[in-house]
């Protein structure tokens, strides 16, 4: 009996130093830079800094146009390294790998920067670029502006020289140039021997045409480090290096200065918007909760009268203030965001008005059923709709599901009403506006966010939907988009319950530059946080 | 000996043929999964088109039972699929992970069986002791681990600089000697192991506890006093060698428990294990993943049930021999 329990504990102890000394075999690191503490290069408040830590922790894939996640921050880390055509700031779509540009109907030329170069010396030619696009037609990337099949935007491309090159698209919308300007270039010498670029990690898969170069990702840790390309055509990278570091609490880790940058949650708003040292990114209103109704299973409420009474009925400034703690708005019955460029203030206002909704729906005994995430404020969201339509007289019972089943029953209309949360409202409306309400193009994909009203239909709101995309003059798709903002908030094919804003908080002192564009506020996602400006 | 092989061998089956089918028969889509919360808001939409091509890559247009056979056939060639959401070889995932789970998994209860082992002894001696050692366990051990885990980092963590908050190691840290980065790593391993010791040592006490006082009342034990023999040989030589049999056939009957305890731990201290992989898996409806890393706990939970088998048959044989 000693003998035996001698030999397992010797075996027991084996276990342990085996996995050990596994993990030791695989992580020790002596190449890599030393964690460095935070400085900046040129005094307080300087415009570039040696190092920018954020949160990491999560494997966001390696920054690859193939093996990225197709999420913001994955695309985000992509986008670092490899560089596309333009990019978009503040206003307007701007320069990147491409010097200047031009538009004639369905041409598109651009001229790339002279001494652009990818991140092994090699020079970047519209070579390159032409490459790009064919490799792309048949091996689509995760994050794909250009299409696939049938939908592949390009007709065909010309050459003019090293620098020059024409992109001719089958047909030109307003949303063109963005979309010839959003995919990234990846170089030929490399990855023309690539015949399946989603196991490619040979190497120089991570030779980019961006301003900063990945030199670390570890899939384990969610660790990153990009380092500024010296060889960068356009402008100056901010940071000398950027790491993406695990932490455990990204508020935790801000105050103890282990990260530079990290969410303020809305509770802890006052204590920190009265400190001088604090910088705030406001992405105003851009998550938004919507609820849908399934018209097909629930045709009464095709009447509008009826669809107003629910407006009437809910209380949405009580989500603002119970489950937002204050940080949004009541959502915009047009659908696009107060903050948006794309607002119009002009749309209907709905009020609430419970007696109101009472008398509407008084002996009509309607009994549904109210689809839910279970996560995040999904379920208290829910939970205040469904008192607010009981007090009105519906009878509501709320289902709720884990996200990946919830996006599965909307995709296939399984549900009578369903309440939506998603962010991105404050992103380019055109995207959204379409796929949401065109009759047309709504309920195509995968995307339960994009998913319009079934049931529903209006031929009006579809020309405006549609019409848009053909306008090329800013000004006036704007416009149009104002316009059918109006009719959506007099129609209410659905109900926009509320917006909800988020702020990014970072130090002043140490660096300010963090930016949001024209459409996508994730600061810490935009490349042009990370330039010298 | 033979039928439990056997029986070990078709419980692997049966895991094998769930672990394929589950993911499958969950409700969600690994290419149509698109809801966000803010910061992950610029996904990429796939086109149908895309969304069919992403299915033909992965096999996953093939019927049911034909994807079954191609993985079986792949199984064997040690091709464990490609994840979906990673986009690289889940061996290649699971391979970088495993250590760092076994190392918390492993090093957690071997320090529990010490710990526990050690005050179940003192306690035997002691009356007094026992009851307030009894009593506390009995509290701790009902605690879920992860809530200890979250009150330690949120007491004790954030008020001590020196304590890591995250991860296994110092991000991009540049050690100078191996001993360098084990201090490193030991010291970042430090709040999930007292988190998941605070509730296996209890385990092991009680366990413990209950075998020393049955051999304390064996007539050996009796005749070892009344030959004189000093006290400290009796609870060492007698009690602790003759009593711990049971013990060390609980280490491996914890490990079902540890693993589930582990994998939550790490999600709370970010740490680089098998648990973020598996809330990913199931939130992102990776099957290929999914099915990888639930196999791979399941084998390690039933290699040890094999293990604890194996030796508390060696306790039946030597009860019968007394």
């Amino acid at each position: 009996m000693k003998k035996a329990t001698k030999r397992l504990s010797l075996l027991l102890a084996l276990v342990m130093m085996v996995t050990l000394f596994t993990a030791c075999g695989s992580h020790v690191n002596t190449a890599a830079p030393s964690p460095s503490s935070p400085a900046a290069t040129a005094g307080t408040a300087a415009k570039t800094v040696k190092t920018l830590k954020l949160e990491g922790g999560t494997d966001w894939g390696a920054p690859s146009p193939f093996l990225n996640e197709s999420r913001g921050p994955g695309t985000a880390k992509m986008k670092l390294v490899f560089g596309s055509l333009l990019e978009k700031d503040e206003t307007k779509d701007v320069s990147w790998l491409a010097e200047s540009w031009s538009v004639s109907g369905n041409d598109y030329t651009f001229t790339l920067f002279k001494n652009a170069k990818f991140h092994d010396g090699k020079p970047l030619t519209t070579d390159d670029v032409a490459f790009s696009l064919d490799y792309y037609k048949i091996h689509p990337p995760v994050s794909n502006s250009l299409g696939s099949g049938n939908s592949y935007i390009v007709d065909h491309y010309t050459i003019i020289d090293k620098q020059k090159i024409t992109i001719t698209v089958k047909k030109a919308t307003a949303d063109t140039l963005s979309d010839l300007g959003s995919f990234v270039i990846i170089p030929k010498h490399i990855w023309e021997k690539v015949d399946d670029p989603n196991k490619f990690k040979g190497e120089g898969y991570l030779v980019g045409s961006g301003a900063y170069k990945c030199t670390k990702y570890e899939g384990a840790t969610g660790s990153y480090e990009f380092t500024a390309f010296d060889g960068w055509c356009n402008g100056k990278p901010a940071a000398e290096r950027i790491l993406f570091v695990p932490v455990s609490n990204a508020m935790l880790a801000f105050t103890n200065g282990e990260i530079d940058i990290t969410t303020l949650p809305a509770d802890l708003m006052d204590k920190y918007t009265k400190d001088s040292t604090i910088g705030l990114v406001n992405k105003a209103n851009d998550t938004g909760y919507k609820m849908l109704i399934n018209f097909q299973k629930c045709p009464d409420f095709l009447k509008l009268e009826l669809r107003k009474a629910i407006y009437s009925a809910l209380d949405r400034q009580s989500v603002v203030d119970k489950v937002f703690r204050g940080a949004g708005s009541v959502g915009s019955a047009g659908y696009v965001p107060e903050g948006s460029i794309f607002y119009n203030k002009d749309v209907v206002k709905y009020s609430y008005d419970p007696a109101a909704a009472k008398a509407a729906f008084s002996g009509k005994k309607y009994s549904v059923t109210l689809l839910s995430a279970d996560s995040g404020s999904d379920v208290a969201i829910a939970e205040i709709i469904r008192n607010n339509l009981e007090a009105a007289g519906i009878t509501v019972k709320v289902a709720a599901y884990d996200s990946a089943t919830r996006d599965k029953m909307i995709n296939s209309g399984s549900y009578e009403f369903a309440l939506v949360g998603n962010g991105g409202w404050g992103n380019n409306p055109p995207n959204y506006m379409r796929t949401i309400f065109s009759d047309v193009s709504k309920n195509k994909g995968g995307n339960p966010h994009s998913m319009g009203p079934i049931g529903y239909s209006n031929e009006e709101i579809t020309r405006l939907a549609e019409g848009q995309m053909s306008e090329t003059d800013f000004n006036k798709r704007i416009q149009m988009f104002k316009d059918l903002q109006l009719l959506v908030s007099k129609e209410i094919p659905l109900f926009v319950i509320a917006n909800q804003s988020t702020y990014s908080m970072y130090r002043k002192d140490y660096y300010s530059g963090w930016m949001k564009t024209y459409a996508y506020q994730q600061a810490e996602q935009n490349r042009l946080s990370y330039m010298a400006r | 000996m033979k039928r439990k092989i056997v029986i070990f061998l078709c419980s692997f089956i049966v895991i094998y043929v769930f672990n394929f089918s589950i993911p499958r028969l969950m409700p969600g889509d690994p290419f149509s999964y698109s809801s966000s919360v803010s910061g992950e808001d610029n996904i990429t939409d796939l086109s149908r088109e895309q969304i069919e091509y992403l299915r033909s890559y992965y096999g996953m247009d093939k019927p049911f039972f034909e994807q079954f056979t191609d993985m079986v056939s792949r199984n064997l060639r040690g091709d464990f699929g490609l994840s979906i959401h990673y986009k690289r070889a889940a061996s290649d995932i699971l391979a970088e992970r495993l250590p760092w789970t076994l190392f918390i998994m492993t090093s957690t209860l071997a320090l529990s069986l010490l710990i526990g082992s050690l005050l179940a002894l003192w306690c035997i001696r002691s009356k007094r002791a026992d009851r307030i050692v009894y009593g506390v366990a009995s509290v701790i051990s009902e605690i879920p681990p992860y809530l200890i885990a979250i009150l330690l980092l949120f007491l004790v963590a954030a008020n001590v600089r020196w304590l890591p908050l995250s991860g296994a190691e110092t991000a991009f840290g540049v050690y100078a000697t191996e001993l360098e980065w084990i201090k490193d790593v030991l010291l970042h391993a430090l709040l999930p192991m007292t988190a998941m010791c605070l509730v296996t040592i209890p385990r092991f006490y009680f366990t413990a506890r209950a075998s020393f006082l049955g051999i304390v009342e064996k007539p050996y034990i009796l005749n070892a006093k009344a030959k004189g023999l000093r006290e400290r040989r009796i609870r060492w030589r007698y009690i602790f060698f003759n009593g711990i049999t049971p013990v060390i056939a609980r280490f491996f009957l914890s490990v079902g428990s540890t693993v589930g305890g582990t994998l939550l731990i790490e999600n709370v201290f970010a740490y680089p294990g098998l648990g973020t992989v598996m809330r990913e898996a199931v939130k992102y409806r990776d099957y290929i993943m999914i099915q990888d890393v639930f196999l791979l706990s399941a084998t390690i939970v039933l290699i040890s049930m094999f293990l604890a088998d194996l030796i508390n048959g060696l306790v039946d044989k030597e009860s019968a021999d007394l």
